[in-house]
Formats: C-alpha cells, sequence, structure tokens
C-alpha cells in the first residue's frame, strides 16, 4: 500500500507496528503545527513546541482516537496544551505587538484564503491589530484557544472539540462568549467585516 | 474545515491579522529541527505506547517552575511493548492466512475453556476463502486455523467470527508459542474484514481486559462523520464457559458520563455497539448465571510482560550500573524526601512511606532507556513514596535537575508517567510535577515534589480558584476537581 493513500488514522496505527513511519504524519502536518505554534508563542518557541508536539505525539500514539482522517485536530491539541504552559509568555507577546503597531500600523497582513486581499480592507484590519492583541491577551486561556484554534488553525467547531476534548456545546458557547467580548472591545466606528466590503 | 455558518466577522479580522511577522525563511530550520528530535524519539530505546485504559497524563509545571516537557514517552510503557509485540507476527502478508487441516493439540486448551469451539462447524462457520483481513492497526494477520472459525454473532451490518490462530513466534512477541494457540476476532463488514491483531491464548482466558474492536472500518475520504464511520462497529468481549451476561463500562468522556451496558453472552461472546460517546477505552465485569460475579485475572498476562521484558531490564539495569551521574548536593539538601534513607521504608505524616530502593528495585520505567540517560539521573539516590491508596511515586534526583514518576495504576508492565524541572534553578525553586489531564467529572491529580522552602502549595481547583495545601516532605499527591487541559 502506498504512504500517500493511508489516511492519518492508519499511519498511525500501522506506526505502532513501524515507529518510522510516524515520520509520515509529521511530514504531513509539521509546517501546519509550526505555524499555528509561530503564530501563538513567537519563533523561537514554536520551533522548540512544534518537536515536542510530534514526540509527544508519537509517544502517546497508542491513545490516539481515530475520529476521523486527519489527526490535525489530535495534534493541535497537544500543541494548544503545549501553549499554556507558556501562557503569560503569549500574553506579553500578544500585548507587545499591539504596542508596536500602534502608530506604525507595521503589522503585517495575511488576507484570508491567502489572496492578495483589498489593500484598504487590510490596512483597516492592521489597524485594529492593537485591539485585538490586546483583546486576545486579555481572554481566558480556554476561550482564546478556542477562537484561535477556528481562527488561525481553521478548525471547525466539531475539531477543536476533539482538540481539546471539550463537549461541542462547551466549544460553541466559548466561541459564541469569545466573539462577543472582542467585538465589545472594538472601537465602535470599526467595521469587523473585512471580507464583506470585497 | 470550517464551515460557512461557523465563520464570524471577529474570525475573520483575527486571520486578517497576524500577529506576528512572517519568517518563512526560518521555518525550514525549525522544521528540520524538529524532525530530527522527532527521528531521535522515534529510535529510542523503550519507548512504546502504553496499554488500552492507561490515564491520560500530561506535564504540568509545578508553581514557579518551568518544568521540561518531558514527553509522555519518558513514560516507558513496558505493557504496551508486550502488546505491540503481541503483533509482531513477521509474516509480510496482510491477506489472512487459512492453514493447517485440523487444530493440533496448541488449542486444545481454548476448546477445553468455549463451548463454541466444541459445537461442530457448521457451513455458516467457515470464513470466505479468498478474504483480505485488515489487521488492526494495521499488521500482517494472524495464520486462522480454518477449521476453529465460529460465526457468533450477527449484528446489523457484521459477521463476527470467532477465529483460533497460531502463535507468533520470534524473540519479541508477548505470548510464548507454547501456551498455544490464540483466540481473534474476524469482522467482516459491507468495508471489508478486520481483526483486531491481539490474539491471546487459554492462559489469558480470564483476564477482563480482552476486549476486541470488531469491524471498524478504515477511514476513508469524503467526509464522513465519527457516527458514519462507527456504524458497522462493535466491541466483544470473549468470555469462558460459565460467563452469562458482560457489564461493559465505558471511560467517560469530559462532561459526558457513558452509562454501563450489560449484555447477555452467546456463543461465549458478548457484543455491543460502539457509538462516537463510547470510543475509550473499557472495562468489564463478568457475571454467571446466578447473578454472582465471576473471577477475573490479568496474572498470566503480568508474568507474561515481566518474561518478555526480563532482557530489556537486564540491560536497563547493566546501563544503571556502569552509570557514575551523581546528584549534586544541592538537590539532596534541597528536597526533604532525600532525608529518609531507610532500605524498608519508613512512615512519615499523612501516610506516606518513603523508602530508597535499591537498582533492582527500580521498575523498569525509571531505569535507564527512558528518563535517566537525557537528564543524567542518580539512579542510586532514587526514594519511593506510596501513598495510603496505593500510589506509588519515585523522586529521581540528577545533576542538573529533579524528576518525578508517577507510577500508572494497575498497569500490569510497570508503566510509568513523569516530569523533570528544566534546569537546577528551577528544580531548587519549585522541584517537579505532574498531573493526569483528569475529566470535568473526575477531576485531576496532582504529584509534585517541591523543596522544603515551599511551605504552602497552591493547588489549582479552577480556572481561577486554588487551595493551599501544606505538603508532607515535600510530596504533594492531591485530587482536585478542576480539569487540566
Amino acid at each position: 500500500m502506498v504512504m500517500a493513500d493511508l489516511s492519518d488514522d492508519a499511519v498511525i496505527g500501522q506506526s505502532l507496528q513501524t515507529p518510522a513511519m510516524f515520520g509520515a504524519i509529521f511530514d504531513r502536518h509539521s509546517r501546519l503545527v509550526y505555524r499555528y505554534l509561530r503564530r501563538r508563542v513567537g519563533e523561537d518557541l514554536a520551533a522548540d513546541l512544534t518537536a515536542e508536539v510530534f514526540t509527544r505525539a508519537f509517544n502517546a500514539r497508542d491513545r490516539y482516537e481515530p475520529r476521523g482522517d486527519s489527526a490535525v485536530p489530535w495534534l493541535l491539541g497537544i500543541a494548544t496544551n503545549l501553549v499554556r504552559m507558556h501562557r503569560r509568555s503569549e500574553e506579553r507577546r500578544l500585548r507587545a505587538y499591539a504596542r508596536a503597531a500602534v502608530g506604525e500600523r507595521a503589522l503585517v497582513l495575511s488576507p484570508p484564503g491567502g489572496s492578495s486581499g483589498d489593500l484598504d480592507d487590510r490596512l483597516d484590519a492592521a489597524a485594529l491589530a492593537p485591539v485585538l492583541g490586546e483583546a486576545l491577551a486579555a481572554l481566558p486561556a480556554r476561550q482564546r484557544d478556542v477562537l484561535l484554534l477556528h481562527a488561525w488553525a481553521d478548525l471547525s467547531l466539531a475539531e477543536i472539540a476533539v482538540a481539546l476534548d471539550l463537549p461541542a456545546a462547551t466549544v460553541r458557547s466559548h466561541i459564541r462568549r469569545t466573539r462577543r467580548l472582542i467585538e465589545n472591545r472594538l472601537p465602535q466606528h470599526a467595521d469587523p467585516r473585512p471580507e464583506t466590503r470585497r | 474545515m470550517s464551515t460557512a455558518e461557523e465563520t464570524h466577522p471577529v474570525d475573520e479580522l483575527i486571520r486578517a491579522v497576524r500577529l506576528v511577522p512572517s519568517a518563512d525563511a526560518t521555518e525550514d530550520a525549525a522544521v528540520d529541527a524538529a524532525r530530527r528530535r522527532l527521528e531521535a524519539a522515534m529510535t529510542a530505546p523503550g519507548r512504546a505506547p502504553a496499554v488500552q485504559g492507561r490515564r491520560r497524563r500530561r506535564w504540568r509545571a509545578p508553581a514557579g517552575t518551568v518544568a521540561v516537557a518531558i514527553s509522555c514517552g519518558v513514560t516507558l510503557l513496558v505493557a504496551g511493548i508486550a502488546v505491540i509485540a503481541l503483533g509482531g507476527h513477521r509474516r509480510p502478508s496482510a491477506d489472512a492466512t487459512l492453514r493447517g487441516p485440523a487444530p493440533g493439540a496448541g488449542a486444545n486448551a481454548l476448546i477445553a475453556k468455549l463451548a463454541v469451539l466444541r459445537r461442530e462447524q457448521t457451513a455458516a462457520d467457515q470464513l470466505p476463502a479468498k478474504l483480505h483481513i485488515t489487521t488492526l492497526p494495521l499488521r500482517p494477520a494472524p495464520a486462522i486455523i480454518p477449521s476453529l472459525s465460529r460465526l457468533v454473532a450477527t449484528p446489523p451490518g457484521a459477521r463476527i467470527y470467532l477465529v483460533v490462530t497460531e502463535p507468533a513466534r520470534g524473540g519479541d512477541v508477548l505470548w510464548s508459542p507454547s501456551l498455544g494457540d490464540q483466540l481473534n476476532i474476524v469482522a467482516i463488514t459491507d468495508s471489508g474484514a478486520t481483526t483486531e491483531g491481539f490474539g491471546y491464548p487459554a492462559a489469558d482466558m480470564r483476564d477482563p481486559r480482552n476486549v476486541y474492536l470488531a469491524g471498524l472500518q478504515r477511514p476513508s475520504a469524503g467526509g464522513a462523520s465519527v457516527a458514519q464511520r462507527l456504524v458497522d462497529t462493535y466491541r466483544v468481549a470473549i468470555v469462558p464457559d460459565g460467563v452469562a451476561r458482560v457489564r461493559f463500562m465505558f471511560a467517560g468522556r469530559a462532561r459526558a458520563a457513558i452509562p454501563p451496558v450489560t449484555v447477555r453472552v452467546a456463543n461465549n461472546v458478548a457484543i455491543t455497539k460502539i457509538t462516537p460517546a463510547s470510543i475509550g477505552p473499557v472495562r468489564t465485569i463478568w457475571y454467571a448465571a446466578d447473578g454472582h460475579i465471576v473471577p477475573t485475572s490479568t496474572a498470566a498476562r503480568t508474568r507474561a510482560i515481566a518474561i518478555m521484558n526480563a532482557p530489556r531490564r537486564r540491560d536497563a539495569l547493566e546501563a544503571a550500573r556502569r552509570s557514575h551521574v551523581t546528584a549534586t548536593p544541592a538537590i539532596l539538601h534541597a528536597f526533604a524526601v532525600f532525608d529518609s534513607d531507610s532500605r524498608s521504608g519508613i512512615h512519615v505524616g499523612d501516610g506516606y512511606v518513603i523508602s530508597h530502593p535499591t537498582l533492582p528495585e527500580l521498575p523498569l520505567s525509571v531505569l535507564p532507556g527512558g528518563l535517566g540517560q537525557r537528564q543524567q539521573l542518580d539512579l542510586r539516590d532514587v526514594r519511593k513514596v506510596v501513598s495510603p491508596s496505593g500510589q506509588t511515586l519515585y523522586i529521581v534526583p540528577g545533576m542538573n535537575t529533579i524528576c518525578l514518576f508517577v507510577m500508572e495504576r494497575g498497569a500490569t508492565g510497570g508503566g510509568a508517567s513523569g516530569g523533570c524541572a528544566g534546569s537546577l534553578a528551577s528544580a531548587l525553586r519549585g522541584g517537579a510535577g505532574e498531573s493526569s489531564s483528569g475529566t470535568a467529572i473526575q477531576g485531576s491529580m496532582v504529584y509534585a515534589v517541591v523543596p522544603r522552602t515551599t511551605r504552602n502549595y497552591k493547588l489549582q481547583t479552577g480556572h481561577h480558584a486554588f487551595r493551599i495545601i501544606h505538603p508532607v516532605d515535600g510530596i504533594v499527591i492531591a485530587h482536585t476537581p478542576f480539569q487540566f487541559g
């Protein structure tokens, strides 16, 4: 059987017999995990935590519960738990970025979907960055986890429930509450809808 | 992966503003470094997963320290090695091999314990001649003895056969071939035929953990939900004669206790449907027809694991004896637990018993091959702490750290998990700690060893709630309703 034909679940199952097979999981998802971690904890820590995520996943692979084709929610769940160990540094980082962004709008923009996007929209988004940074830093850790897994790692609510081992209803409620908190912190005149004006 | 109804302008805004500079140039280097570390873990000896039912644990830094996130693989899960080795059939094909015209003496013990094997084989009992069996997790399929297959259940969507297989051979198998042939389950569903791959001999017939997953569909593309994938999937408990009913008890997932299910035995098996909620570990209790509980035993497996691990243990002990690592005196002085030097153990407050075990008394999990080599630990100065409830910890000093191992309760192979302080400074400041991830229903367990200067230990009991406890001899074994992530 060609490795590419195997789902993550199958590869992880096979790695119980042939540990080296787990390398395929790394090859498939390491960059996604690294990018998620880099956004959350910065470059320096992200590299170290990425290694830790996969080492832990490898050692816990017998406890992996097949829930679908992709192991991404599982891996990001491990990553998120590791991030929580560095919660304070993450919050400091978010606040530092928020401060750095004030006045210079120097934040790097990443348009949704990877397209270049409309420059005005991107600048609007950048203008809100300081507020967002502060708002994210102020969120309770679990709510921040839920929101960022959704917004930055693109997990569905069901996948977040798997990642964080939470009931789907709790995830839904967390995300609703978190969005409301963020919206309330945005300036009254700000339109948090850069996409809708395209 | 997101669906349209799950998107929200706030999410889009957060996506649009990346609060971190792009740095693709460094990504390759970071990923390469991570890959090297994973490869080291994959090739390290003794890195084996745990047995089913082991409770998940995650590292938790003790207050004020940066605990090194030594992976769960620090856990030298010996029992897991055994289970994995069980699948160590050397045949390369994934097709079931139907061989041997008649059962040999190897099957006699199984036949004596299972009425279903003593009845005549009917045409329905016979497996299809050309059968491609996927062994789960994907392993070479065992050699099935054709005359000893029995159709034992036909739940919706599946035909479940009890089969007898030849014992796996080789130097790394759990069950000695001398124990005879082994039991297994083959499930045939619309999506194919599967076995779970964990056969066991008659000697292990009374182990209540022998519950098979039957008919697990192989994941496929197309976005099918978990419920859809599990549509023809069952748990099958094989029980000896005399067991009339089996009670399945499921490990509850967070905030969702799953009620136990009691199933009547037919053809020496009890089966229950798997649902997405009940996919986790399961325990069983066996009942006789008169309602009495049928005694079960895990002794055979425990013995087999010990025998299988004996060479590994010998090597680990030898490596430990050769080691000249000595714990730094600062560590030994900072932690009260090292004040106790009794080989047989002394009782201290809170009912703990602290002892100073010799090298041969250390469990395999604590010996080199796991954490010891990496952290330069002094295995001659280990302290063993046993709580009144029987929970066992090992506190291991090192040149630059202190580590804490929590032995898995009920694990047959001496599995353990634990953590080490990240540096000498953090060891002296906060010690080492560990917590179970826990559930919202059951809460979590917290384990820590803290320096004698720590008179008050802050135990987290809620998201923003803590309780102060006063550790005896620096040992913390505490339950909290808080669910550590």
